[in-house]
């Protein structure tokens, strides 16, 4: 945290080279969170990039009170919950077929399980997959920064703006709805 | 405690974000709640589900995609800056435009003072518009252009860009350059006649650069060709740590390190055996009076058809690079992110 305080403080991202360093760092966390926000490669891939640009654009903003990576997830965050209510208001699929087949098959490749047991994987990723993806936007968010991005309760309340309560609350309440849908599971 | 209020409070309890006190009531709570146990035990499990699908999938992107990630988000950031600069442009022109036709028909229909008001507000707006328009880039194509071009040290490289200067055609490849968008003043060249130097480098300075007025134009700058230095003479010759990878990919070897006269620089020579390729690496805040405030983005010379070199500039914060070579871009890109690759694997080491 201090090394990126100070790599912002001494010229904020003056010159190219220091923002190429902080995607260089954060790009496959970013990315990552986008992808488990959103659920596809090419959504994941253009909204990664917007929010370096949107860094790039307005790090004189950055006060250093927060650690740069929960500065950029903040800002992932809202570009993804921007593009859920979107896609949901066109009512389109948020999950990808494609790349959840892509991701089955990375799981079932792995060479230490037996067939049966791959098949029985890729039945319960799509199973938690599509749960995850159900839940609705703000209790998805919270979740997935919470369980996949292990954030504090503090880091996510900053990086979605609302009070730590909040967090608690729809943390609770996503994950009691992933349980009834995954019981089979759970029991 | 009732259930229902424990309950609340159990998500924060299985993450450790309950102070000890509260921490401690729950405990209590759930060795005699098998109810509340089951719901602990639920939403630990739900949460195991969750990083173990996470880790199966490890949001694995194609693999060349961190190749072309960093070049894609600079062309996205460029086009972005051009599309603002035509939008603002746009905007203040259709202003100006409908201010003075405004101007002009009501003119005719209001007290003189008040029309001469509208006259000169909607003539202002047009020197506004006229003062402020956007600097076009060597992306846009500029065809009127004040140039400069560049002195790379090594003789070879400097004609091969002096070669290209001289086209028959320069105009086509000019880029409008003021003085804040030159860059590297030391290399560069023809300042001294009335901004008409030679086609050379697209460059950059920085936003609110420092850059010195009454400069003079480079002298050339000599290699010293015939020594050859061990990685680790080279090393004791700079105060800066050289990055030399002996293999870039894909199948360049490093050949030579030569040390750069009178400068704390050093060229490394790459070859595969049949193509060179130089890479420069030069301290930043030398003795040579060089400021990282003097650099800014990437540099690139784009060679145009038949012409013999393209080459990437940058610079990381304590050491510029300079990067020449006959490849096409596309090849020269992924060099100059294994060089990045490597500077920032050395500096976290």
């Amino acid at each position: 945290m201090e090394s990126d305080i100070l790599l912002i403080r001494e010229r904020q991202i003056a010159d190219i080279a220091d923002f190429d360093r902080i995607v260089y760092l954060h790009r496959k966390q970013i990315y990552q969170l986008a992808y488990r926000l959103i659920g596809n490669h090419e959504d994941a891939d253009d909204i990664s990039q917007e929010v370096f640009i949107r860094a790039y654009k307005s790090i004189r903003k950055f006060k250093g009170k927060s650690k740069l990576s929960t500065w950029l997830h903040r800002i992932t965050v809202n570009l993804c919950i921007n593009h859920l209510k979107k896609k949901s208001r066109h009512g389109c699929e948020s999950t990808d077929e494609k790349t959840l087949d892509m991701q089955v098959y990375s799981l079932g490749s792995d060479r230490t399980k037996t067939p049966l047991d791959n098949v029985e994987a890729e039945e319960l990723t799509r199973q938690v997959k599509e749960a995850v993806e159900s839940l609705p936007v703000a209790e998805k968010v919270v979740f997935v920064l919470r369980v996949h991005q292990e954030l504090s309760y503090k880091e996510i309340a900053w990086a979605i703006d609302c009070p730590i309560g909040t967090v608690m609350s729809r943390l609770n309440r996503a994950r009691r709805r992933l349980r009834d849908k995954l019981k089979d599971y759970i029991i | 405690m009732k259930c229902n209020r424990i309950r609340r409070k159990l998500g924060a309890y299985l993450d450790g974000e309950l102070p000890e006190r509260k921490a401690e009531k729950i405990r209590k709570h759930l060795a005699e709640c098998s109810s509340c146990t089951w719901e602990l035990k639920s939403f630990h499990k739900i949460d195991e589900l969750g990083r173990w699908t996470a880790e199966a999938e490890s949001a694995q992107p194609p693999e060349d995609y961190w190749e072309n990630y960093q070049a894609n988000l600079h062309a996205r950031l460029e086009q972005e800056k051009v599309h603002r600069g035509a939008g603002i442009s746009s905007f203040l022109s259709r202003c100006w435009n409908f201010s003075l036709a405004f101007a002009v028909y009501w003119s005719g229909k209001m007290a003189p003072g008040l029309a001469a008001a509208v006259v000169i507000l909607a003539l202002a707006m047009g020197l506004y518009y006229v003062r402020h328009q956007p600097i076009q880039t060597i992306a846009q194509g500029s065809p009127e252009t004040e140039k400069i071009s560049v002195n790379l040290y090594l003789k070879e490289h400097e004609n091969a860009v002096m070669l290209a200067s001289h086209s028959t055609q320069p105009q086509q490849m000019g880029v409008e350059l003021g003085y804040e968008d030159v860059f590297y003043y030391d290399a560069a060249r023809g300042l001294d006649s009335g901004w008409s130097g030679e086609r050379g480098v697209f460059l950059r300075a920085p936003r609110h650069s420092s850059y010195p007025v009454d400069m003079e134009p480079s002298k050339s700058v000599d290699i010293a060709n015939g020594d050859k230095l061990s990685l680790k003479a080279a090393q004791e010759a700079v105060s800066f740590r050289i990055v030399a990878p002996q293999i870039l990919h894909p199948a360049y070897l490093l050949e030579c390190i030569r040390k750069v006269e009178g400068r704390e620089a050093v060229q490394l020579v790459y070859t595969n055996g049949i193509s060179t390729l130089s890479l420069f690496e030069q301290a930043l805040e030398s003795e040579e009076k060089l400021y990282s405030s003097d650099f800014r983005e990437y540099v690139m010379y784009s060679k145009a058809e038949g012409e013999p070199a393209n080459m990437i500039g940058w610079n990381s914060r304590e050491v510029s690079f300079t990067l020449i070579g006959e490849q096409e871009f596309s090849p020269l890109m992924g060099l100059t992110r294994a060089i990045q690759e490597s500077y920032f694997g050395e500096k976290e080491k």
